[in-house]
């Protein structure tokens, strides 16, 4: 199982949107390690979120991967997270911030 | 990235507060270590909310101080940055608050800039700031052509 956390800002993102989300989160992490992922959304709520010091309409998604992955690979992958992203939530590139963290040995 | 994170009981923190330790947190980053203000987001959750642990784990529940501050930052920062970073960024967030600067606790912990993207891009090395925010700006101005 890999577990990835996912903090949106409260009322972006619909919850028909998130479960797209949480099934194109499972694709990558079935095509990627060929394991399902559990998604824990952290909903940000309103006037608690600021990026640049301006109200934000970012998204974080921290997956957390097995250790040593190959930076092309990890590349890849935060890639394919970010156009899911995009694709799914119409947001802009700036909108969402992958990251990719070993976990923990 | 960075992303802080800052905790405070429930309601200790006012909705203006908030957004003049966003924008101070946000000058103190920029001004000590160079990156550009939208790389910065400074996020609040209630103390002891799941929120809150989750995003703090260890270190929320290691400290008894009614304030903390926690802080993703890109590795490769030296130790006097983080020292700086951490030491004005509570100055400056006791200040806005109106409390002693001992209410606050703040722990910083590093992240790899290649494990991170934004805007489409792995986020670049510390100091490499510059180079990469104007590669970034090319690549969208070309997408949009």
């Amino acid at each position: 199982m890999i577990l990835c956390g996912c903090m949106i800002q409260e009322g972006q993102i619909s919850e028909a949107v998130q479960q797209q989300l949480e099934q194109g989160l499972g694709e990558i992490t079935e095509r990627f390690f060929a394991m399902p992922v559990a998604v824990v959304w952290t909903p940000v709520a309103a006037g608690d979120g600021w990026t640049a010091g301006e109200p934000s309409s970012s998204s974080l998604a921290v997956m957390y991967v097995p250790q040593g992955l190959d930076q092309a690979r990890r590349t890849e992958l935060l890639a394919a997270i970010c156009d899911l992203w995009v694709g799914t939530t119409g947001c802009s590139l700036n909108e969402i911030v992958a990251t990719a963290m070993d976990q923990a040995a | 990235m960075p992303l802080y994170i800052c905790s405070g009981e429930k309601g200790s923190i006012s909705d203006d507060a908030k957004r003049l330790i966003s924008k101070e947190v946000t000058r103190v980053h920029c001004e000590i270590t160079g990156a550009p203000p939208t790389f910065v987001h400074c996020f609040f959750f209630d103390k002891g909310s799941p929120q809150a642990e989750t995003m703090g784990q260890v270190f929320q529940a290691s400290t008894d101080k009614p304030y903390t501050l926690f802080g993703n930052l890109r590795a490769g920062r030296t130790e006097d940055t983080k020292h700086r970073v951490i030491e004005d960024m509570c100055s400056g967030v006791a200040k806005i608050l109106g409390i002693e600067r001992d209410a606050i606790d703040m722990a910083t912990r590093d992240v790899p800039a290649k494990w991170v993207m934004e805007g489409g891009d792995l986020l670049p090395e510390p100091g490499e700031e510059a180079a990469w925010l104007a590669a970034h700006e090319e690549k969208l101005r070309s997408q949009q052509r």
